[in-house]
């Protein structure tokens, strides 16, 4: 194991010490994966329904806005690579850099937040609720408790922007990458939910 | 108090868990017909019907589960104990977070239970009323949920913030789990919307995610509470645990008060 460690150290050390690292705490880990297999059983459900009445599922989807859908989704994969670059400043001593990158993400969950907000507006305007029927069920329950992750996740990228204006550069990032692999986990749950129920016909 | 019978308590307080686990599993879930647990869209009458058909296995069911759950009080109050000394100082919010949050755990599932036992006590009743008590039950351990989540993530983060520990009580992935845990009570709130699906309170995320993310939690956490006894006995940290650094300042006041007095 040793051996085979510095063996890797000698032919490429940063390509070795990286397929290693595990970024952040462990159990960050552990709660990601328990929380993509509750939202993955919600996705089961969600199509086992869907099979059962076909016709609903599409008459409802064309009912949701791509226009929200499509700007939610741009949102978070900006806020994600903000974080990215953020977590990258920290490492590589840019430090100074780390506070904006980091509060510009958590803007982006806040206007995640925001958008979300109006786009359940209009759907409570046009009479569209939680009981209409199957597949507003789960349109109004995956995309709230995605919203409540986001709520979540935001105060948590909102810390680090606090927390990353005292570091020096060299400081652990284990804290930072923990809350970033927590974002990409809300990021990627979204990337899953907005074609399951905007776009799949 | 000797050393050995404070040791042997603290032992016994832990087994209470999984001993509470188990038998919330056997009076409960199994003679208390709660595995599956009923739909919530049947009618009154199926509800009545229930009682009716398995009026004995029910009655003792949740009689035997209302006195077993309170074995969950020791295992809460030796987390307290525990946390506190984590926690050192005159101010252990968390320790009492939890201790709270393992009462009130307590009554929630006692006050639904006791619905049942209402229901089960006149079954001839008007179906309506038992079907009645029968939702009031469900929806008090569906929607009450928050002294539980309170109590596991005042663990969690108890445990995740000990620096002093060379060996933490729990290991990092088992503290990421209480928390993991605690959050998937918060769907279960919809129990109280929706009669039907995966989040009614027979469903998958209303029922068969919560309940066993609750009951597996209280089993790794008594593992790794009874591990961290051993390991405290060990290097003969009993009862009376020596402060260390912290500590140190008391007794020099002290002997300051009574150089003044």
């Amino acid at each position: 194991m040793t051996a085979n460690l510095e063996a890797g150290a000698i032919t490429d050390a940063s390509a070795g010490k990286r397929a290693r690292h595990l970024p952040g705490a462990e159990g960050v880990w552990v709660f990601v994966y328990a929380d993509m297999a509750v939202f993955a059983l919600m996705f089961g459900c969600f199509m086992w329904d869907r099979h059962q009445a076909p016709e609903l599922f599409e008459t409802s989807r064309l009912a949701l806005s791509l226009n929200f859908g499509g700007i939610n989704t741009l949102i978070l994969l900006t806020s994600s690579m903000l974080v990215v670059l953020g977590v990258d400043a920290l490492k590589f001593g840019r430090v100074h850099l780390a506070p904006g990158f980091f509060g510009s993400a958590a803007a982006c969950g806040a206007a995640f937040i925001v958008s979300k907000i109006l786009e359940y507006g209009h759907k409570f305007d046009a009479g569209i609720g939680l009981t209409t029927n199957a597949f507003f069920q789960y349109y109004f329950i995956m995309t709230g408790l995605h919203l409540g992750h986001v709520a979540v996740g935001t105060i948590i990228i909102a810390v680090l922007a606090a927390k990353s204006r005292a570091e020096r550069p060299g400081c652990s990032v284990a804290v930072y990458e923990g809350g970033a692999t927590y974002w990409h986990m809300v990021d990627l749950l979204w990337v899953a939910i907005f074609p399951l129920l905007y776009l799949v016909r | 108090m000797d050393e050995q019978t404070k040791i042997f308590y603290q032992k016994l307080s832990i087994y209470m868990g999984p001993l509470f686990v188990t038998t919330f599993v056997i009076f409960w879930a199994y003679l208390g017909h709660n595995l599956p647990p009923p739909h919530p869209d049947w009618p009154a009458q199926a509800f009545t019907d229930r009682y009716v058909d398995h009026l004995t296995e029910i009655r003792v069911g949740f009689l035997v589960a209302l006195i077993t759950i309170c074995f969950y009080l020791p295992w809460t109050g030796y987390v307290t104990a525990r946390m506190k000394q984590i926690e050192t100082g005159p101010y252990p919010v968390l320790a009492y977070t939890q201790l709270l949050g393992g009462c009130l755990t307590v009554m929630v599932v006692s006050i639904s239970m006791w619905c049942w036992v209402v229901a089960a006590q006149r079954p001839e009743r008007a179906p309506e009323m038992t079907q009645m008590l029968t939702d009031a039950g469900w929806l008090m351990n569906d929607t009450v949920y928050m002294c539980t989540t309170m109590q596991m993530w005042a663990l969690a983060l108890c445990v995740l913030h000990d620096r002093r520990a060379k060996v933490p009580v729990m290991p990092n992935w088992a503290c990421y789990l209480t928390i993991f845990c605690g959050a998937t009570f918060f769907p279960a709130s919809l129990t109280a919307i929706l009669r039907n699906g995966p989040f009614a309170y027979d469903g998958l995320i209303g029922f068969w995610v919560p309940y066993p993310a609750w009951l597996i939690w209280m089993f790794v956490a008594s593992y790794y509470l009874l591990g961290d006894l051993k390991r405290r006995v060990e290097v003969g940290e009993g009862g009376a645990v020596p402060m260390p650094v912290t500590g140190t300042l008391r007794p020099a006041a002290g002997v300051a008060r009574e150089s003044i007095s």
